[in-house]
């Protein structure tokens, strides 16, 4: 099968004006996407956004209260899931405890009345691809967790499904299985094709694996982008804090390209708001320059180090600025440029903040 | 692919049913269908019928009248209310510490003390009377230490029920005493505090809900039980042993039903009572809770020893008596033993009666367990059909509530009646079966519900993705998963099928007659040592079935370890 990624491929999932309704509790509000054939897509949110009530409305394990769902143009908003073309994972595997390896990734072939050799091959071949012939005739509970997300991952991918659906696949693993596990998972689906969509509140997750991501609120999109746009870009104060470490004060327009945070003014590029907006300044810590004593520049101003904290590569600072009063900036400088700056707490930096590295966005509270 | 959707929101409409969906509606449907013919309905019937005189004539409150002004009937609700009420509260003492000495001492032995609770289980409740009347009877062994008392009557009554009682009692009251977070008796040593403290603010909260049911179960079972006072009662007369009269020595039916109106309300609000309170336990414990471990004390382990083995002595002096009798030529001329109590040689009686039981305790353990595992598998784990499925579950808790005479009677009211299509059951081993299953259905219900949610809840939607419909799901893994449920509950049919009397009485007929009803039947006539004896024919068919079901769980758990443990 063709490689074929992200942008300008077909519509293979089409989601319109989906809603779903507990009670009182609207779960997913007015939901509109499309998913491109090979795509691979995260739902990417905190708990309770909706993300998983989103994926079990795809897979027809419930049934929106409002809009539809098109799946290679075809409508199957209303379908079940048995006749619906997909394969599901879940955080909990639900392997079948007592069928081995083998038995667990046939089960959906011999509903399919093949040839037994046939069956035989097959599950032979998915075992292969991920590493687990070795366990055929074991039985799930005698391996470990990766090796069991593993088969569930080939059982749902043995019956060829058009779309591949992962509730949360790895968020019952620990960190190393975890990453070694979202490398091969990727590696699977580019070389198989199968669009994908995973549910995860884990962003790195969403990050190294996704063709896009699909953030997700209070049941609502707040944005779909590529893993960098969505870096780059947030398009809301929530997305911006949801995804990496964001700093945020509170400014007002002052004038063209100038705002200011209590007594302090910073150049940065205001959009066209108006002069007297109060909105929210937001600065990821990275973007944030520690100088040498001596420079100068835009934005350059005196910051009081409160506390530092190592993070393995880097060195997060906890800077407070007399200027700025009560609010404190996180700055991310590498371990390399902290020792040079013989950065300890108390001590007295000057730092930077880029004009071009602050967003700005409305104040929603 | 060039087609794509219209843009168009669909108009709302109802999802598309599979295969799967129809079957589990089916299901419910016959579900529904069953509890209506075998609980609904009949209970309809008899309420109706406390409404009418002999002739079937509507005659409004003039039974419940009449009941209230007679006080031979009235003093009955006194009676049974005090037999109950005394037999619980010294059941439930004598099983709490029974219990507490099994889960919180280092008492050496407690697999042993822990089967010996069960014993009184394998045999129906009136064998307990008899063999009272041979320790405490008019000729009894020790008939001098009741002090010119007599066993027949409230003594004989209570003494019979917290015996036969005590394995439900313990049970209930060790469940929950097993179920203790071990962290917070550390907290609680850290904390220095005292061992009484201790007791009231950590063990006994803790234990609140299993005591509180306890207390429901042994007080329901006690005030509905008809075999013990029908043995020992004498002239001591109950609710239970008054719809027996009215209905079998008087033929008032009318009456009957309102006996049983009685015996029903308070049986119904207890078990009311019990679900409120216990729906509350919900996550009492995390599921990182650390069991308690107790550690040794020597002067509690040696008391409760001591203890244990004193509760153990009873209840197999119950039973050892209860063979002697069957086995005694003469009582108490002459003690020479034979098994002539065996031959069963007069009119209506024989080793027919056991075969019944037999017949009756498989049919209901192979047919009671297929219907309730289906019934429970239906009701916890496919989607959609929720209203169906919540319909289902409450009439499956339901028979809990209705007293076995009350369904027997009830029963006669129903399948009796000319107009009913079913009436060709009646005087059948199948209504005796419909009865048992229907009668003890809410325990085994339950037994079955706790397998299931134990199980992934999305087996069944992998499932669907795989296009393996769900019967093949059920047969493949559900049933190989929960086969040690399957089996408890098959045993647990199988013996209350062999022991109980209650329905039976009503609704055996000349060719389905059941041992237990036959050993009360030859009680009446004063044939005391054959009713031992029929008694005890069950009680070895009891035990010869627990020990299959041991050796059939042991194999079926060495079958399956391959799945269950860790290491390969």
């Amino acid at each position: 099968m063709a490689e074929k990624n992200g942008g300008g491929a077909e519509t293979f999932l089409r989601i319109e004006h989906v809603s779903k309704i507990f009670g009182d509790f609207r779960a997913l509000n007015d939901i509109s996407f499309d998913i491109h054939d090979g795509e691979f897509v995260c739902f990417l949110g905190p708990s309770g956004c909706g993300k998983t009530t989103l994926l079990r409305c795809i897979a027809g394990l419930e049934f929106q209260t409002q809009g539809s769902i098109h799946q290679c143009g075809v409508d199957i908003s209303w379908l079940p899931p048995s006749k619906r073309d997909f394969g599901i994972v879940f955080q909990s595997y639900a392997l079948f405890p007592n069928l081995t390896v083998t038995d667990n990734v046939a089960y959906g072939l011999i509903n399919k009345k093949l040839a037994k050799s046939h069956i035989e091959e097959r599950v032979a071949g998915l075992l292969s691809l991920v590493d687990l012939t070795l366990h055929a005739h074991k039985y799930p509970s005698q391996l470990s967790g990766g090796e069991q997300q593993r088969v569930a991952l080939v059982r749902a991918l043995a019956i060829s499904p058009g779309l591949l659906l992962l509730d949360e696949p790895l968020s019952a693993l620990d960190a190393k299985v975890r990453a070694h596990l979202r490398r091969e998972i990727r590696e699977l689906q580019k070389s198989l094709g199968v669009t994908t969509v995973m549910v995860t509140h884990d962003q790195e997750e969403a990050q190294t694996m996704a063709d896009r991501i699909f953030v997700m609120s209070h049941g609502r999109l707040e944005q779909t982008g590529t893993p960098n746009q969505i870096y780059d870009a947030p398009a809301s104060p929530f997305v911006a804090d949801f995804i990496g470490v964001m700093n945020f004060i509170p400014v007002t327009v002052t004038g063209k390209s100038r705002v200011r945070c209590e007594r302090l003014s910073l150049d940065c590029e205001t959009d066209g708001f108006a002069v007297g907006t109060r909105l929210n300044g937001a600065i990821r810590p990275e973007d944030i320059v520690v100088l040498n004593d001596s420079e100068g520049g835009v934005n350059a101003i005196d910051a009081v180090i409160q506390e530092v904290e190592f993070l393995g590569s880097y060195v997060r600072l906890y800077l407070r600025c007399a200027e700025i009063g009560d609010h404190e900036l996180r700055a991310d400088v590498p371990k390399s440029a902290a020792r040079r700056l013989a950065i300890e707490p108390d001590r007295r930096v000057r730092i930077r903040i880029p004009p071009e590295s602050i967003r700005l966005y409305r104040d929603e509270s | 692919m060039s087609a794509v959707a219209p843009a168009a929101v669909p108009a709302r409409r109802k999802s598309v049913l599979d295969v799967d969906d129809w079957v589990v509606r089916g299901a419910l449907v016959v579900f529904g269908g069953f509890f209506l013919v075998a609980l609904v309905m009949p209970l309809f019937m008899m309420v109706t019928r406390s409404f009418q005189d002999i002739r079937g004539d509507f005659i409004g409150f003039a039974n419940y009248i009449l009941y209230f002004q007679t006080p031979a009937l009235f003093q009955s609700i006194n009676n049974s209310l005090f037999v109950a009420g005394l037999s619980t509260t010294i059941v439930i003492v004598l099983a709490y510490a029974y219990a507490h000495a099994l889960t919180r001492t280092r008492m050496p032995f407690k697999g042993f003390f822990r089967v010996m609770a069960f014993v009184p289980l394998l045999s129906p409740s009136l064998l307990k009377a008899i063999a009272l009347v041979y320790w405490f009877g008019n000729q009894g062994v020790l008939k001098e230490l009741l002090m010119g008392n007599t066993i027949y009557g409230p003594i004989g009554i209570v003494i019979a029920s917290v015996i036969w009682t005590f394995p439900h009692a313990f049970l209930i009251i060790s469940t929950a005493l097993s179920l203790s977070d071990g962290r917070l008796y550390e907290a609680a040593e850290a904390l220095k505090t005292s061992r009484l403290r201790v007791f009231f603010t950590i063990t006994l909260p803790g234990a609140r809900y299993g005591l509180i049911s306890a207390t429901f179960v042994v007080f329901i079972l006690v005030f509905t039980d008809f075999g013990v006072p029908k043995v020992i009662g004498g002239n001591y007369n109950v609710l239970a042993t008054d719809i027996y009269k009215e209905v079998v020595g008087q033929q008032n039916f009318g009456m009957g039903a309102v006996v049983s109106m009685v015996l029903l309300i308070p049986a119904v609000l207890a078990f009311a009572i019990d679900r409120f309170v216990t729906r509350r336990q919900v996550a009492l414990l995390s599921s990182r809770a650390v069991p308690y471990e107790p550690k040794p004390n020597r002067w509690a382990d040696v008391s409760m020893l001591v203890y244990c083995s004193i509760v153990t002595i009873l209840i197999l002096a119950v039973l050892g008596m209860a063979q002697y009798a069957a086995l005694v030529k003469l009582w108490p001329y002459n003690l020479s033993l034979t098994l002539e109590n065996f031959y069963f040689e007069f009119e209506g009686f024989g080793w027919s009666n056991f075969y019944n039981s037999l017949i009756l305790a498989s049919f209901t353990a192979v047919i009671g367990t297929a219907l309730v595992f289906v019934g429970a598998y239906v009701v916890e784990k496919p989607r959609g059909s929720v209203a169906g499925r919540q319909v289902v579950q409450f009439l499956a808790l339901l028979p809990l509530a209705v007293p076995g005479l009350v369904l027997g009677l009830s029963y006669i009211f129903f399948f009796n009646h000319p107009a009913n299509p079913f009436g060709f059951l009646y005087g059948t081993m199948a209504i005796l079966v419909m009865s048992t299953v229907t009668h003890f259905y809410t325990v085994s219900h339950l037994t079955a519900a706790t397998a299931l949610k134990q199980m992934d809840n999305e087996f069944e939607s992998v499932s669907a993705s795989l296009k393996v419909p769900l019967h093949r799901s059920f047969f493949r893994v559900t049933v190989p998963v929960c086969m040690p449920a399957i089996l408890d509950i098959s045993i647990y049919l199988f013996l209350n099928a062999m022991t109980t009397v209650s329905a039976m009485i009503f609704l055996y007929s000349s060719t389905t007659k059941v041992a237990s009803v036959a050993a009360i039947h030859m009680d009446e006539l004063g044939e005391v040592a054959s009713a031992a004896a029929m008694a005890m024919l069950i009680v070895y068919a009891c035990i010869t079935v627990r020990l299959l079901h041991l050796l059939a769980t042991r194999g079926l758990l060495r079958r399956l370890q391959a799945w269950r443990t860790r290491d390969a």
